[in-house]
């Protein structure tokens, strides 16, 4: 059966530089993936990107392209909030698959510290509904509002939550690219400022630049000797965009990931137990716990002590944010997406699993757990 | 002609009626409220009045404001209540409540207040 391929991977560097757009970065992650591809910026003939918050494109993928000297007969540019990452794979593969193009390039890269952080403040604002921002939250007031409704139903405890934290900080310590690598303790997430209880500030997501790309085609025109990462199935679920408009939330706890990731479970003919490896959107320490209940990783109100147990851990079961996820490496749920491929290649470097995965789950989450997209990658 | 049902829902409130959307097929409140019914689809809604009686469904104390008129307040807390039926709303904790020992489920009440100047819900009581 046909299904589309992930033949490379990119990343930008991410040092804040003076002037460093978010298209500087995009171009450097794209012909990385190019490159890793083993493929020309000729033979792309497709580009979907994300979206910038620190800089204004009306069309992100055109002045990408333009960039890189593409006239593509494929463009478009997402904006599913952190859900792009993964969102813009999907795409690229129901592209190539339904014929709109051969070889896409999928690129999301911002300028987060390098650029206005002025702007970006209010485009995260533009995230919530008036009728929330009125009563003065943070985004993470909304997450931490959802967490201590998780607390309070299944009496998870902020030690839960912290290993979060914790567990991937041990991950990013192996990173030679990380933002943050020194080893952290529960204590010191809990000792770290309160940015709204019952979340702290080691259990927020990092600001950073960030730029990634992978290059998507059919398996049917894989070059001969190339190595690719299938995506083997995909699902996407919106269930809302204020977290008012669903009472799920906050009554059985479910996201829409479990829609999005049953989707994608079922086209891969695969479930939670035959993953090597989960690359999960991490946000928040919440947002971890609560997506891997979705995925069926673990029951309702488990997921807190099967991460204390060493679940996600590297050289546990289930070795999930190998390169420290958004809370110790950098921003941007596209290096959820490089990451995974990379691992499961061979190519990730010092941190490199000591046995490539075969099959791994990437997921996106966008907005307060509103917009959900699941992919499962394998090695056939 | 009609305002637009956000901006309705603002002027009730800034006029000291507190009021929330209500569908007139299915008579579920709905908040934000919006031109269709998310319960039934349909197109036909209108603001009806509140008692404020609602359950406290969570909790956030923010330490850092978001945008500067909130400065002055930090730290303070937002709450979640459910509205009959089960609708959200999100409002301002009035200063001297502190969340210790409060539990989903508690009995909340919202009246109409004012926060960074802006005439809105708050919540003045939970429990007892």
């Amino acid at each position: 059966m046909v299904n589309a391929v992930i033949l490379g991977a990119g990343e930008s560097d991410r040092t804040p530089l003076p002037g460093r757009t978010a298209i500087d970065m995009g171009v450097e992650a794209a012909l990385g993936a190019i490159r890793d591809a083993g493929l020309k910026i000729a033979d792309i003939d497709g580009v979907v990107t994300g979206y910038s918050l620190a800089e204004r494109h009306l069309d992100f993928s055109a002045d990408l392209a333009e960039s890189l000297g593409i006239r593509p007969m494929w463009s478009q540019t997402n904006s599913r909030s952190g859900a792009t990452g993964s969102s813009i794979v999907v795409n690229a593969a129901l592209a190539v698959l339904g014929g709109a193009c051969t070889t896409a390039l999928v690129v999301w890269a911002d300028n987060r510290v390098s650029g206005n952080p002025d702007d970006m403040a209010g485009a995260l604002a533009a995230s919530l509904s008036a009728f929330e921002v009125a009563s003065g939250p943070l985004i993470t007031t909304q997450y931490g509002l959802i967490a201590q409704s998780y607390m309070s139903r299944w009496g998870a405890t902020a030690e839960d939550l912290a290993s979060v934290a914790v567990q991937f900080r041990k991950h990013a310590g192996l990173n030679e690219q990380a933002k943050y690598r020194a080893p952290i303790t529960v204590d010191d997430v809990l000792s770290s400022p309160m940015a709204s209880s019952p979340l702290h500030r080691l259990e927020c997501a990092l600001v950073t630049d960030y730029g990634g790309a992978v290059v998507v085609t059919r398996s049917d025109r894989v070059p001969d000797a190339h190595d690719p990462v299938h995506i083997l199935g995909f699902g996407e679920a919106l269930s809302h965009s204020s977290i008012l408009r669903n009472r799920d939330l906050f009554t059985t706890g479910h996201t829409a990931a479990g829609r999005s990731s049953s989707l994608a479970f079922e086209m891969a003919g695969l479930g939670p137990a035959d993953l090597d490896m989960a690359q999960i959107y991490d946000c928040f320490t919440i947002t971890v716990l609560m997506l891997m209940e979705d995925f069926g990783l673990c029951g309702r109100g488990e997921a807190g002590a099967a991460v204390r147990d060493g679940l996600l851990d590297r050289e546990g079961p289930l070795p999930s944010n190998t390169n420290g996820g958004l809370l110790s490496n950098a921003s941007g749920g596209i290096l959820h997406v490089t990451e995974a491929v990379r691992q499961m290649r061979g190519n990730a470097g010092s941190h490199q699993l000591a046995r490539c995965p075969e099959t791994a789950l990437v997921h996106g989450n966008g907005g307060i757990l509103g917009a959900q997209t699941t992919m499962i990658l394998g090695r056939r | 002609m009609a305002m637009e049902p956000a901006a309705e829902l603002w002027h009730e409130w800034a006029q000291g009626r507190l009021c929330f959307q209500e569908c007139d097929a299915c008579e579920a409140i709905q908040h934000p409220p919006g031109p269709v019914c998310g319960t039934c689809h349909s197109t036909s809604l209108h603001l009806a009045p509140s008692d404020g009686h609602a359950a406290l469904v969570s909790w956030s104390t923010v330490h850092r404001a978001p945008a500067p008129e909130f400065a002055a307040d930090v730290p303070y807390t937002i709450g979640l209540v459910s509205l009959r039926g089960g609708a959200l709303v999100q409002a301002r904790v009035l200063p001297g409540m502190s969340p210790e020992g409060w539990e989903p489920g508690l009995p909340a009440t919202l009246r109409l207040g004012e926060v960074a100047g802006r005439p809105q819900p708050v919540i003045d009581r939970v429990g007892g």
